[in-house]
């Protein structure tokens, strides 16, 4: 073997390397399945330079004519192959898509022909022929049909960018920007190979199907593109992120988040936390006066996490304080806002919810749960209870369900704690829940402190319970207390 | 993990469930409700052997209750008490025809 061959096969490892890093990296760094075109595309260039390395080798050796014959038809095809492929990826970019008529004319025909001519080229020594010292000659359908389809195939979309930069801007696919990676790709693959040449110092003829040019300026398409994509994704990812930020801002907005100032039941406390998991959470409370003597407070969790489940509160808590001020019962209420979240409820969400209304006059409180979690009901020197009323399925689940409602005297120093799943239903490590009884036993504990601390304790000690686990979901409380004689409770 | 078992005879349909019924399974519970429901004017949902029923669950339960309110019937036996207590909460008991245990 001479220097001039060694040199050459040299090359073509390096092309080899190339093109099998950047199918290694489009396959692991950019996720990419190996049906991909980009990943299909590197396979032949890959096999392309394995089998043109093979010829190099065993060329010249005469007991192997067969076998070179075979290696150097394999090539062709693949070859050929790979620059359909390369071609079909870039026109996809391009936004052309061939109809069948003209893939039958542009990929089947042409390809269909050079393996006929390997086939047959023993015999008819159209496209190349080994003479009995092993040598391969390339002939004249090699330089012109072979050389032809293939560089037809790599150039012809560049020529198609340039038709649609130029006499054909106005037919250019709506949306379809033309990637500058095709031009850099279109005048590189030509760039090298001269340079090549020039290095090599040898004659035009020589080694003139190098595929290293066309490997070196793929690796610049490929990156380009992946790279591109990669940059596209995380464009994409950000603008959901800053949606979502806002998405929770929105929704926290629409929570009110200063202690309600009631200056005509100065008796009247409520206070609220909310802690979400995820950054868009389901659950919502609301307290509002009605009118001069009745405040209504509520609590509700609706089915499901995220974007969804945040719409799905803004429609509900909206309805709910619409119908608040026009209907006259907590069972009313919930049966028109239900009716209203059950028309064209395609998507199956639902909310469970608490809702009650205080008349201050008379310290009578009207309330109706729709499948929400029992409120821990504390009278003054009593022990603290749940109060189990159900009285409908959840809001969004049966239009035709009827809601119906509940009362109980309120007196001073008695306090009702409304709250979510996320509390009762928090994990310790061994995948305990946290329960009614020890949110009972809190309630009890916090019996002499104001409103906001009582939320804080419990909140601590759920944290607490479920300390290193992530939590799961909104962990949201109300808590109403009707101050004692004096307001000592506060 | 949940068994669905079901057991066809003419028009009526008896679906066992066995195991969870939460978001990981009630997929494949809807799945039959979905498309296993044709013709069927009598359900019977037997959770003799449920141990867990979720939200999730409890919606594709809704969703069969709805399907059947058009064509037929649906009745819930052998209740346990766990699950009971969960239909209760949610108010389930006022749609459903639901038999305990």
């Amino acid at each position: 073997m001479n220097a001039a061959d060694r040199l050459f096969l040299e090359i073509l490892f390096v092309a080899a390397i190339l093109m099998t890093i950047l199918f290694v990296n489009n396959i692991f760094l950019y996720k990419q399945k190996i049906k991909d075109r980009i990943s299909m595309m590197l396979i032949s260039g890959i096999a392309t330079c394995v089998f043109e390395i093979l010829w190099v080798v065993i060329e010249k050796h005469p007991a192997l004519t067969v076998l070179t014959y075979l290696c150097v038809s394999i090539y062709c095809l693949l070859f050929v192959l790979f620059a359909a492929l390369l071609n079909q990826y870039m026109l996809e970019r391009l936004g052309l898509q061939p109809s069948k008529k003209w893939t039958f004319i542009g990929y089947v025909l042409p390809v269909a022909m050079i393996a006929v001519l390997c086939l047959t080229t023993h015999w008819t020594r159209l496209l190349f022929w080994v003479d009995q010292g092993g040598e391969v000659h390339t002939e004249v359908f090699f330089d012109t049909f072979f050389q032809g389809v293939v560089y037809l195939y790599m150039f012809t979309p560049l020529f198609i960018a340039i038709y649609y930069l130029t006499v054909g801007k106005n037919k250019r696919p709506a949306g379809v920007e033309i990637p500058s990676s095709l031009f850099v790709f279109g005048i590189m693959a030509p760039a090298l190979y001269m340079l090549e040449l020039l290095l090599l110092d040898e004659g035009m003829d020589a080694y003139e199907n190098t595929s290293l040019p066309i490997s070196l300026a793929l690796v610049f398409l490929v990156t380009n593109v992946s790279t591109h994509k990669a940059l596209n994704t995380r464009a994409k990812m950000e603008a959901v992120e800053s949606d979502l930020r806002i998405a929770s801002k929105i929704q926290a907005d629409a929570l009110p988040t200063v202690a309600p100032e009631f200056p005509e039941h100065p008796e009247v406390s409520l206070r609220a936390s909310m802690n979400t998991a995820k950054e868009v959470g389901g659950d919502f409370y609301d307290y509002f006066a009605i009118d001069d003597y009745r405040i209504c407070f509520l609590i509700a969790d609706v089915s499901g996490k995220g974007t969804p489940a945040a719409l799905f509160m803004m429609t509900a808590k909206t309805m709910i304080k619409d119908y608040a001020t026009s209907k006259e019962s907590t069972s009313e209420i919930f049966n028109a806002v239900n009716l209203r979240l059950c028309e064209n409820n395609e998507s199956g969400m639902f909310a469970t919810a608490w809702i009650g209304i205080l008349d201050t006059r008379t310290m009578m409180l009207q309330f109706t749960n729709a499948g929400h979690n029992y409120p821990v009901y504390m009278r003054a020197e009593k022990p603290c209870e749940m109060i189990k009323d159900v009285h409908g399925l959840f809001l969004g689940g049966m239009d035709l369900t009827r809601y119906k409602k509940a009362e109980i005297q309120l007196e001073p120093g008695d306090r009702l704690l409304l709250y979510t799943d996320g509390v009762v239903e928090a994990h310790d490590r061994d995948d305990k829940l946290y329960g009614d009884d020890r949110l009972m036993v809190m309630v009890e504990k916090t019996r002499d402190l104001p409103g906001e601390q009582v939320l804080e304790r419990i909140f601590e000690d759920v944290s607490e319970f479920a300390a290193g686990v992530p939590q799961f979901d909104d962990i949201t409380m109300v808590v109403l207390t009707i101050q004692g004689q004096g307001g000592d409770a506060q | 993990m949940m068994n669905i078992i079901q057991n066809r005879n003419n028009n009526q349909l008896v679906i066992v469930l066995e195991g969870r019924l939460d978001i990981s399974t009630a997929p494949d519970l809807d799945k039959v409700v979905n498309n296993d429901l044709d013709g069927v004017t009598e359900l019977v949902f037997d959770l003799e052997k449920l141990d867990y029923i979720s939200s999730v669950g409890l919606r594709v339960l809704l969703f069969a209750q709805k399907k059947m309110n058009r064509q037929g019937s649906m009745k819930v036996i052998n209740v346990n008490e766990m699950v009971m207590d969960v239909f209760a909460a949610m108010g389930f008991a006022d749609i459903m025809k639901i038999e305990q245990k």
